[in-house]
């Protein structure tokens, strides 16, 4: 037992004078050392998501994480975009809310004007949302299409900042399952989304004008079907770019096992530098891949909370309007309002959908970090 | 293909309203509901009639391709840096203990060997003005603690002895 502690103290010493005499060597050399993140940012480009971003100037990928100001500038940003907007939506909602009552007041003035009172509310409520629901449509296309070109230089930037870092089948699954679901996500919404929201808009009116339950079914059917489509794509994305990040780490850490085990059979001092090398260009691939999702996630905000507010905020003024005016008259102009909410709500669904996927990939990227 | 998309469902949304309107009250009201509800349904999925699946496996694959072209470039370049790293601390380490030696005005490349994406040290060129003692002190610290043979630690004759 005596002799165990004796030769455990002995080996204990020794590496402790080991340690200490590579402090002291590493303490002289490392003037010389060579600056690892300088090096890598040589290599990996940062400055092309930079300008893919196209963030104010005050926001410097450099200087984050400096949330506060950048929260700052995107708050006056919406408040003056969004302005014209909500005007605009409050403007809508509250004809609604005349319509229907003028509706009411024609009913109780007999059966002959009841009908036609019917029909110039659904003329009127259409006439106001069908001009803004182009408007709004081609705004939601246009972010998402945004989020799209964004995308392409994001992902391969973190990609080879994940791959520098030494998770290389981490960084191409990654990279190609986002990239995959980012595609079909673009496609769905400009190619078939925007499309059925124009029907169901068309379905909504013909159903407010004729009082068809066919109508007012394939409406029903249509939101459904967006809605549930968005959903399934988006747990679909989740839990694909999950299980693909995890099976590829597990092959990595193989790489990273053999690289340790050729490290420990090198000579003390070569051993020592090959380490520090290492563990060198890890923290700079993983500083960088930090600041650049950190960026990425700020540019992905600024370019969807605009069309996401505003399509948000209408979804929320419509169903207020339609809630106010349920009771008043035969409701044709409120059941018509809260359409038209729900047309908002799956634009807005979209949207949110299409940031939210730029989130979750950013996160999986950033989360990873080599053992 | 949008365009007669939203035509045909359109159509199908006209032609659900206008039969359930002339559909005769009960079991053949219950029929056309049926059937009109089936066709809706039908004209909302048409688009994946259309769907290539021979083209989206391509895309597939040309994604999958594109990230690995990306993970191994970027692989490369830091395992370019590592080596810039190591051959500096490297020669950092052969140039302060050749000082201490007393060796005048010394100079050192170091070539690197990969194992395992490894960098390490596997070679040497040296040259300054140093004595044999000083030379050999300097080459067994240097096989010692780089791990790089005598054999392999080539010195430029331009010294004094």
């Amino acid at each position: 037992m005596y002799r165990k502690c004796t030769v455990l103290k002995k080996k204990a010493k020794t590496a402790a004078m080991t340690a200490a005499a590579l402090f002291l060597l590493a303490g002289s050399a490392s003037a010389a050392l060579p600056d690892a993140g300088e090096e890598l940012s040589r290599v990996i480009d940062t400055q092309a998501v930079e300008e893919a971003a196209g963030l104010p100037p005050e926001i410097d990928l450099r200087l984050l994480p400096d949330l506060d100001g950048a929260l700052r500038i995107l708050y006056g940003r919406l408040r003056e975009e969004n302005r014209v907007m909500l005007s605009d939506a409050l403007k809508s909602a509250a004809i609604t809310v005349i319509m229907s009552f003028v509706c009411a007041a024609a009913a109780a003035l007999g059966e002959g004007v009841s009908g036609p009172a019917r029909l110039a509310a659904a003329a009127v409520t259409a006439g106001i949302f069908v001009s803004a629901g182009g408007g709004l449509m081609a705004q939601a296309t246009e972010a998402v299409g945004k989020l799209e070109d964004f995308s392409n230089v994001l992902l391969p930037t973190l990609a080879a900042a994940e791959a520098a870092a030494g998770l290389f089948t981490a960084a191409a699954a990654k990279y190609s399952a986002a990239a995959l679901f980012f595609n079909i996500l673009t496609n769905l919404i400009s190619r078939l989304l925007t499309p059925t929201v124009f029907v169901f808009i068309a379905a909504s009116v013909g159903e407010a004008v004729t009082g068809s339950r066919a109508l007012s079914g394939a409406a029903s059917l249509i939101k459904y079907a967006a809605i549930m489509t968005l959903t399934a794509l988006l747990l679909a994305f989740t839990l694909y770019i999950s299980v693909s990040g995890f099976t590829a780490s597990a092959a990595d850490a193989s790489a990273v096992k053999a690289a340790k085990t050729a490290i420990s059979t090198m000579m003390p001092l070569a051993g020592s530098i090959a380490s520090d090398a290492a563990s060198a260009v890890m923290s700079a691939a993983a500083a960088i891949k930090n600041s650049v999702g950190a960026f990425g996630m700020l540019a992905v905000i600024f370019m969807s909370a605009g069309p996401f507010l505003n399509t948000g905020a209408r979804y929320l003024i419509y169903k207020c309007a339609s809630a106010l005016t349920a009771e008043v008259g035969d409701g044709t102009a409120a059941k018509l309002t809260g359409r038209f909410a729900d047309a908002c709500g799956i634009m807005t669904s979209a949207i949110g959908a299409a940031a939210l996927m730029r989130f979750i990939s950013v996160f999986s990227f950033m989360g990873a970090m080599t053992a | 293909m949008t365009e007669a998309w939203i035509k045909g469902l359109t159509a199908a949304a006209v032609i659900s309203a206008l039969a359930l309107t002339l559909a005769p009250k009960g079991a053949g009201y219950r029929t056309v509901k049926l059937a009109c509800g089936a066709m809706t349904v039908i004209m909302l999925i048409m688009p994946l009639r259309n769907f290539d699946i021979d083209s989206f496996a391509l895309f597939s694959a040309q994604l999958r391709y594109d990230g690995e072209r990306i993970a191994e470039r970027a692989g490369e370049d830091s395992l370019a840096v590592k080596r810039i790293i190591i051959q500096g601390q490297a020669r950092a380490y052969i140039l302060d203990k050749a000082a201490e030696l007393g060796i005048r005005d010394p100079e050192a490349e170091v070539e690197l060997s990969v194992r395992d994406g490894t960098p390490y040290p596997a070679a040497v060129r040296l040259r300054g003005s140093a004595d044999g003692e000083a030379r050999g002190r300097l080459a067994r610290f240097i096989e010692g603690q780089l791990g790089i043979p005598e054999e392999r630690q080539y010195w430029d004759t331009n010294d004094e002895n």
